[in-house]
């Protein structure tokens, strides 16, 4: 490499004005780069470019399908026409349909869904300092039943906020941050996983009353440990106050990256609903949770005890997930089992759930989902649910 | 019987058809699923005080880079917005958090690697791994080699297998996948976030030879080529280095070279009388001949071509004609 370079530095005079030498011209791209440790003197070029085309690591023994891995979170629209606006920006539309069959009613529900996602770090010099995130979604709902209480009736529009907030994170290095707008449940295993706009879900909505409210939290990561505990309005998607609802809500967790992760939740709050006395229900809450991930499972589970006004309620979901291939694949089974105390009786039901999520690419997700009622609330009759969804991400 | 067995293999052939679909997908995601690696950050960093995000994208653009750089097969697929973590104490820049995605025997691995300024690395720690043999790779021996290695020390790993045959036989595909995903962080870094790494350096390479109170005014964000000098040379910014009173102390440029056997980038500082003062290598010079060469300009005015008679000295002509101070 010496011999060379002494020779273009020291030795050889150029002309200024001259056509460039030769040499220079076909120089290997290689070693155009501006990382010199990618220097491969000594080879020539073409037998460089050869073994970094095609060439594979010794023993590797993987194909070179192997090695590719895609953008989890694509921004489908180009976005730097938009300037300094694009920077740290994530923008996508997010279209679905779901088809929804109940063996009781013996009737297809369909629900839509036409929304955008969008996520936007703003950083200073001294860091980042807040994080936007609005999820918004029109709606429509076609003979679906039951259905969220501010929609009015089985056939309806509304827009949907599911998650709408600010997060900010410049207090201290995003150990503590205040998050502000229209946040989830920061309860049980919610706080695991992505649950908005799927089938699988870990039945927040149902257990508490509530799946994501207007209001504030206080948030962040502490070494191994992460919190977020909130104070919200009680109305969920829209902003009500008649009847004063509010909720407390909070979660404080082991690291979601460790192979074992365990958190314990609380619940306290007087939630809007439109047509009961007092325009209020209660919902009182404490949770446990915890998961495993190992290789291609997951084990996830919680507990939950509280009181539903004054119904003594217990409740618990273990789900065995699988990812048999790939990541685009997942296949899980929910065992959840939610008993009430109604005056002196306890009333229980347990039911299955058995579901996959297929992304053929990067923008499609289908997936489906058989929920299978085995034992039902006060002797109701065992049906069974079929969902089907298709999701569309650009 | 031949009735069921044709629908067997109808079946059969169904199956194969959507496990051949669904090999190399990874499920979108809607961005409340996006986390900052928060607690990575700190412990790569204990004095951090804070970090800052920097979103890039990663597109076609790249493809032909990494193809050439990378020195095992890469199906460039990995388009789309990725996020850097600059680690940051009161404001000034440690180092770079960059997270990246493998595929390993127990699913996806995902590599949280600490790089510096220069793109040497720091350390690593797996933000996820699910295969037995995560904690004995992410410390001992093999963690003391990746930590300090630059990018040709990897690669070197990679192929001769000196560290890898030094682990046992179960270990040596977490290890493989570990050292491909070092080298595509440091590639893909330097490539996609150049125009950011140039920002964080600048100020750097500004405070080492003008002193710690100066501050720095980008004149020019457009990269020019110096012409008809007889090697690439290009100009990526040039910055004029002012003292507190608002005094100009000099100017910083970067450039790149591309000459045989040495391409790197350059860092030329000025001082207000146009004189040479320093000049640095990013990554360090190859060797003392070179060192020498680039070195003995500092302090002389080469204002025209006549005056040349090395490329260096021409580098440090289009240098000094071409910008200077206003």
């Amino acid at each position: 490499m010496i011999a060379p370079l002494q020779a273009a530095l020291l030795l050889c005079p150029l002309c200024a004005g001259a056509p460039p030498d030769v040499s220079f011209r076909l120089q290997p791209a290689i070693n155009a780069s501006l990382l010199p440790s990618l220097q491969e003197s000594g080879e020539s070029a073409e037998a460089v470019l050869q073994e970094s085309l095609a060439g594979a690591p010794p023993g590797s023994g993987l194909p070179e399908e192997a090695y590719t891995i895609y953008d989890p979170f694509p921004s489908g629209l180009p976005l730097e026409w938009l300037g300094p606006i694009a920077d740290n920006l994530r923008f996508t539309i997010d279209l679905s349909g779901r088809f929804e069959w109940n063996s009781r009613r013996r009737e297809w529900g369909i629900t839509q869904f036409y929304g955008f996602d969008l996520y936007k770090v703003f950083s200073g010099k001294e860091g980042d300092w807040g994080i936007l995130l609005l999820q918004g979604f029109a709606t429509r709902i076609n003979n679906v039943q039951p259905h969220p209480w501010f929609f009015n009736g089985s056939t309806d529009w509304e827009f949907v906020y599911r998650i709408f907030n600010f997060n900010y994170t410049g207090l201290a290095g995003g150990r503590f941050n205040v998050k502000v707008g229209h946040f989830e449940m920061p309860f049980g295993l919610e706080m695991l996983l992505d649950t908005n706009g799927t089938l699988r879900n870990v039945d927040t909505a149902r257990n508490l009353g509530i799946k994501a409210d207007w209001g504030v939290t206080l948030n962040g990561v502490i070494g191994h440990l992460e919190y977020e505990v909130g104070l919200g309005r009680g109305s969920g998607n829209e902003w009500r106050a008649a009847g004063s609802p509010y909720e407390f809500v909070g979660r404080i967790g082991t690291a979601r990256e460790e192979p074992w992760v365990f958190g314990l939740s609380g619940f306290y709050g007087d939630l809007y609903r439109p047509n009961v006395p007092g325009n209020t229900i209660q919902r009182r809450r404490i949770g446990l949770d915890a998961s495993w991930f190992g290789g291609p499972v997951d084990v996830m589970s919680q507990m939950s005890f509280g009181l539903d006004n004054d119904d003594t309620v217990i409740n618990s979901l273990v789900e065995l997930g699988w990812k048999p291939f790939s990541e685009g694949l997942m296949v899980y089974l929910q065992l959840r089992q939610d008993s009430r105390q109604f005056e002196q009786d306890w009333s229980t039901q347990v039911q299955t759930r058995l579901g996959f999520e297929w992304a053929p690419d990067r923008h499609w997700v289908l997936s489906a989902e058989w929920v299978q009622n085995l034992v039902n609330f006060e002797d109701q009759p065992a049906d069974a649910t079929i969902r089907l969804q298709a999701r569309y991400r650009f | 019987m031949g009735h069921n067995s044709l629908h067997i293999r109808r079946y059969l052939l169904l199956i194969c058809i959507l496990l051949g679909a669904v090999t190399e997908a990874v499920s979108a995601q809607a961005f409340c699923a996006l986390r900052d690696p928060v607690s990575r950050v700190y412990e790569l960093f204990p004095e951090a005080t804070s970090y800052r995000t920097v979103i890039g994208t990663v597109g076609p653009q790249h493809r032909q880079f990494l193809a050439k750089n990378l020195p095992f097969p890469h199906h460039f697929n990995e388009f789309g917005r990725h996020s850097l973590y600059v680690a940051l104490q009161d404001g000034r820049p440690l180092g770079l958090v960059h997270v990246r995605s493998e595929k390993g025997r127990w699913g996806l691995v995902e590599i949280c690697w600490a790089l510096d300024l220069d793109l040497n690395v720091i350390g690593f720690e797996f933000q996820r791994c699910r295969g037995p043999h995560c904690d004995a790779i992410s410390e001992g021996i093999f963690l003391k080699h990746v930590s300090g290695s630059k990018f040709d020390s990897l690669k070197e790993g990679l192929r001769s297998e000196t560290i890898v045959e030094l682990l046992p036989e179960s270990q040596r595909a977490l290890a493989e996948t570990v050292l491909r995903s070092g080298l595509k962080t440091i590639a893909l870094t330097s490539a996609v976030w150049r125009e950011e790494l140039i920002e964080l350096r600048a100020p750097i390479q500004a405070r080492s030879t003008f002193g710690d109170e100066v501050t720095l005014e980008q004149q020019s964000q457009d990269v020019t080529t110096a012409g008809n000098i007889g090697f690439i040379m290009n100009i990526w910014g040039d910055w004029i280095i002012k003292n507190q009173k608002g005094e100009v102390r000099g100017q910083l440029i970067l450039t790149s070279v591309e000459l045989p056997g040495f391409s790197d980038d350059l860092w030329w500082a000025v001082d207000s009388d146009g004189v040479l003062i320093k000049i640095s290598s990013q990554h360090g010079w190859p060797d003392e001949m070179t060192r020498l060469a680039f070195e003995e300009l500092i302090g002389r005015d080469i204002r025209h071509f006549k005056d040349c008679a090395t490329a260096a000295e021409l580098a440090a002509e289009a240098v000094l004609v071409k910008q200077e101070l206003p």
